[in-house]
């Protein structure tokens, strides 16, 4: 079953063209990374996946609907949940108010139910005494994991990670690849931008590398990383594995 | 999984400082005569402030006519300021041509519209809920100063002094907040029509001198109304005034939102959530408080731009005490009475922008800076 | 004649916009149940508001004596502060009944404005007030002056008046307030002063740092009657308002006052009984009013002499004498028509 096709798709911002004839699959239960050099539109893609950024050409289809109006957008963003690289919590709202304010407000769930919910996913993160802070009492790594927790409330069908460790300080950045890496195990569908080759070798079903707006090699990652076959991927790799 | 504490265990236990604090007396050294010429300059200045203050001192204190049984001793050679002329009149300056026997009312009201203010002002009490106060608070000012159901009947032609000012700076911000905050979200709106009606009527508002808008509300509309339709005179000049702040607030609460990082609205349409929840529950909230200062600044500013309505013949607190002063016998002595008023003044708008400054503070520590 | 232009513009711009005329003042009051003056509100002796905040003065009385003639209570008034240059657009739109406020009566303002005025309560004129310093002692020796005047009153027109007619020059120094103009003059911002005689004494007393420095020429300028001003198109109210006038005049002329008007109902001469309502008296019937308006206005409010008194005269800090405002059995210029 997939869970995410793109076919042929084409993205312009103004006279540059960032995303040239993609094409990718991505099925369910699948750990998919996204790397490659800066500018590559990597992170242009990932949030095509949720119609933060719409596309010119070419078709989509995520979580079984195809995007291609408002209303298929809201469909959409209720399936997909999305992990930025700011984490981007609500500051005013704690903890467990940023867990709860889309599932009462988009779900529908009582106030109780959704609290509920909310503790339950924080203390297997092992964050249920964080419940009451503030975002900014927080630390980095925690303040991400709360951000993940914040999009497992609405019960995501895929989930999208742009960069999730890039602003992080070095210690706390396995914290966070320790709760991607549990949540691939789950079964879970995953699109992930990350520089981390490591997770990217432990952890994904498949790397995707893109340079320049286009996909220029796919490959489940003991093929990718032992035996590239672009020339461009082995320069990366060899920039990156230093 | 490493223990993270070991990160933090200290290798060189802390110890106290050398030195403990400077003392006062070396503190008061180091600021005031931190060298002879320094310390000369203090010694100077400090003279004159002495002289000055005792000056001040006398006039407004020892040689001060406080009673006002006898209007002549305020013109006696010698006498100092005349105090008098405030206890005489007060009751004047404070509630205008307010029917005397109903003063307590008058007081009554302006109490309640303080205490909304002060309510309004704590940040734990934020949230919609604010907007029922704010309608009991004014249901009642408005009963108590209109009568009606138990209390003799007054219009609002009786009005005047402090309750017209706060009543008018109430309605002004309880009015022209909302309507700030239509414009503000409308201007960046993607119908045009809508787009296009809320950037003019800020461009217009914001291109007169309240004076001028004041006048138009105020001549011009009844002209046009013909005879017969007379809209009252105290909505007359609550309408100009909340034109006037809501659009300055509208580009204060545009700067807010956009000041606001995009990710938020990232995040909250990512999590599902439709354009006026999200507006609602996470935008707005945070971008409010971003310009609170700001917002702080316009309504201190609306508190004043109370006194223009003098010009449509409304007795606010300012216009009542120019008009108290008339009394020929009371009439050379008027700076002791606006001396009186500048203080009543300033003390709201010092408490304001007081206000405005703990706000700033506290809002920092509310939001730490998330990640880069 | 000098043209008004604002309130020309106004008056042309109410009437043009205006379909119908306004219903019978008498009757919109009588069913409001408040009668809504024009006032001044900073004129000492004709409308200011005192330390308690209530209204008093000469024209403010006027309104109350139209009250109790018209609503049988003289507290049934409600006072709108005008400015002179809002003045007339206020009575003209109707947002006041009537305008009592100082205003001085002027064939223009009368013909060309759309308004009638229906009395006159108070005689005056203008007069100049120089430093003493300046050895003037006439207008003559006033050219090329600085004078203080108030923008839009007779005062300025009769400074225009008086100085071109003389083939004088003089530079207008403009205040929109009484008090700010009397203190640029007494801190020595322009040559000469010039004021109302009814008020020109009282601020030489009250307001000059040495009132010794100061001089009033002797010449009284300009005839200004002032009195209660209504719109043109309904001659019932104007008739009210005239007779409410004459009511408090007739008073003092045949000895009621506010103490003594029950007793003279009871028993005083049967054209007094029949004047305050007694009997089978009619009074009011002309009107359309009550037949006690007469003694209403005189029990409630007082005779024209009282008015003066407490306002103006010798009961008041302004300390006037009646003069040219006597009653004409007195040599004075008030006068009214016979109310039978």
């Amino acid at each position: 079953m997939t869970a995410i096709t793109m076919n042929q798709v084409n993205k312009w911002f103004g006279a540059l063209h960032v995303l040239r004839d993609i094409a990718l699959t991505v099925n369910q239960g699948e750990t998919v990374v996204v790397c490659g050099p800066s500018g590559s539109g990597k992170s242009t893609l990932i949030r095509t996946l949720n119609a933060l950024e719409p596309i010119d050409q070419g078709a989509l289809t995520v979580a079984g609907i195809r995007l291609d109006g408002a209303e298929a957008r809201r469909q959409v963003r209720r399936r997909v949940g999305m992990v930025f690289q700011s984490f981007n919590l609500f500051t005013h709202l704690r903890v467990i108010d940023n867990l709860t304010l889309a599932p009462e407000g988009v779900l529908g769930l009582s106030r109780h139910a959704a609290e509920a919910r909310a503790l339950a996913l924080l203390d297997r993160v092992g964050l249920a005494d964080q419940a009451r802070k503030f975002p900014g009492q927080l630390s980095g790594g925690q303040q991400q994991r709360v951000a993940i927790t914040r999009t497992l409330m609405m019960e995501p069908e895929v989930l999208l990670f742009d960069e999730p460790t890039s602003a992080l300080d070095p210690e706390m950045v396995h914290e966070v690849l320790h709760l991607m890496e549990a949540l691939s195990r789950e079964g879970r569908t995953m699109v992930c931008v990350t520089h981390e080759m490591g997770f990217a070798r432990n952890v994904a079903d498949r790397v995707v590398f893109m340079v320049s707006g286009s996909i220029v090699e796919q490959a489940p990652p003991d093929r990718f990383f032992d035996a590239p076959q672009s020339d461009a991927a082995r320069t990366f790799m060899a920039q990156v594995l230093h | 999984m490493t223990d993270p504490a070991h990160l933090t265990a200290p290798v060189v236990p802390a110890r106290r400082p050398p030195h403990g604090a400077p003392g006062p007396l070396a503190r008061l050294k180091a600021t005031y005569f931190p060298t002879p010429l320094q310390g000369l300059l203090t010694v100077v200045l400090g003279a004159l402030l002495v002289v000055l203050l005792a000056r001040l001192a006398d006039w407004a204190v020892v040689g001060a006519v406080w009673s006002p049984a006898d209007p002549a001793a305020c013109s006696a050679d010698g006498a100092g300021a005349c105090w008098a002329v405030v206890a005489e009149k007060h009751r004047v300056m404070f509630f205008g041509a307010f029917p005397y026997e109903e003063h307590w009312r008058a007081a009554l009201a302006c109490l309640l519209i303080i205490a909304a203010f002060v309510v309004s002002a704590l940040p734990r009490c934020w949230s919609p809920h604010l907007a029922w106060l704010w309608i009991a608070t004014l249901a009642l000012a408005l009963w108590l100063m209109l009568g009606g159901a138990g209390l003799a009947e007054l219009s609002t032609s009786d009005w005047g002094g402090l309750p017209l000012t706060l009543l008018l700076s109430a309605g002004t911000v309880s009015l022209g907040l909302p309507l700030a905050l239509v414009l503000a979200l409308g201007r960046n709106s993607t119908m045009p029509a809508v787009r296009l009606i809320c950037i003019g009527t800020i461009e217009l508002f914001r291109g007169l001198p309240l004076l001028a808008v004041l006048f138009m509300a105020s001549l011009i509309l009844p002209l046009f109304l013909g005879e017969g339709v007379t809209v009252d005179k105290f909505v007359r000049a609550l309408v100009g005034m909340v034109l006037f702040f809501g659009a300055y607030a509208a580009e204060i609460v545009r700067g807010g939102l956009q000041a606001l990082p995009k990710g938020q609205y990232e995040a909250a349409m990512s999590l599902g959530l439709p354009y006026w929840p999200m507006m609602i529950t996470v935008i707005l909230p945070q971008a409010l408080r971003i310009v609170v200062p700001a917002l702080v600044n316009d309504i201190i500013r609306a508190f004043k731009n109370t006194s223009f309505v003098a010009v449509i013949g409304l007795f606010d607190f300012l216009g009542a005490t120019k008009a108290s002063l008339q009394d020929p016998l009371w009439v050379r002595h008027t700076l002791e009475a606006y001396l009186f008023i500048m203080a009543v003044y300033f003390a709201f708008c010092w408490a304001m922008s007081r206000y405005a400054l703990w706000i700033e503070r506290r809002i920092d520590t509310d939001r730490p800076s998330h990640a880069p | 004649m000098r043209s008004i232009p604002l309130a020309a513009t106004a008056a042309a711009l109410a009437l043009a916009t205006a379909p119908a005329a306004l219903a019978d003042t008498t009757d919109t009051i009588q069913e409001r149940g408040t009668v809504i003056c024009g006032v001044n509100g900073s004129r000492a002796g004709f409308s200011s508001i005192d330390s308690e905040g209530r209204w008093i003065g000469l024209d403010v009385d006027t309104c109350r004596a139209i009250a109790a003639a018209v609503l049988g209570d003289a507290d049934a008034t409600e006072f709108v502060r005008t400015t002179s240059q809002t003045r007339f657009t206020a009575l003209q739109t109707g947002e006041i009944d009537v305008l009592t406020r100082n205003t001085t009566m002027t064939y223009g303002r009368d013909a060309s404005l759309g308004v009638d005025f229906a009395a006159i309560t108070f005689y005056d004129g203008q007069g100049f007030m120089v430093p003493a310093s300046l050895g003037v002692s006439t207008v003559d020796e006033l050219d090329g002056a600085s004078i203080c005047v108030l923008p839009g009153t007779t005062a300025e027109q009769v400074v225009e008046t008086v100085f071109s007619e003389r083939g004088l020059s003089y530079t207008p120094i403009v205040f929109q307030d009484q008090t700010e103009l009397a203190a640029a003059f007494f801190g020595g911002r322009c040559d000469a002063f010039i004021q109302s005689t009814s008020g020109l004494a009282s601020t030489r007393a009250t307001l000059a740092p040495n009132p010794a420095d100061y001089v009033i020429l002797d010449t009284i300028f300009s005839k200004d009657p002032m009195g209660p001003v209504v719109r043109q198109d309904d001659a019932r109210w104007k008739d009210v308002v005239t007779w409410a006038v004459n009511a408090m005049i007739t008073a003092e002329e045949l000895g009621i006052t506010s103490e003594n008007v029950e007793e003279m109902r009871a028993s005083g001469a049967a054209s007094i009984q029949t004047l305050l309502g007694a009997g089978d008296s009619d009074i009011g019937e002309p009107l359309g009013l009550s037949n006690d308006w007469v003694f209403n206005i005189v029990s409630q409010v007082g005779n024209y002499g009282e008015v003066f008194e407490r306002s103006l005269g010798a009961g008041s800090p302004l300390g006037l004498a009646r003069g040219q405002n006597a009653m004409w059995t007195d040599g004075g210029l008030i006068y009214a028509a016979p109310l039978k």
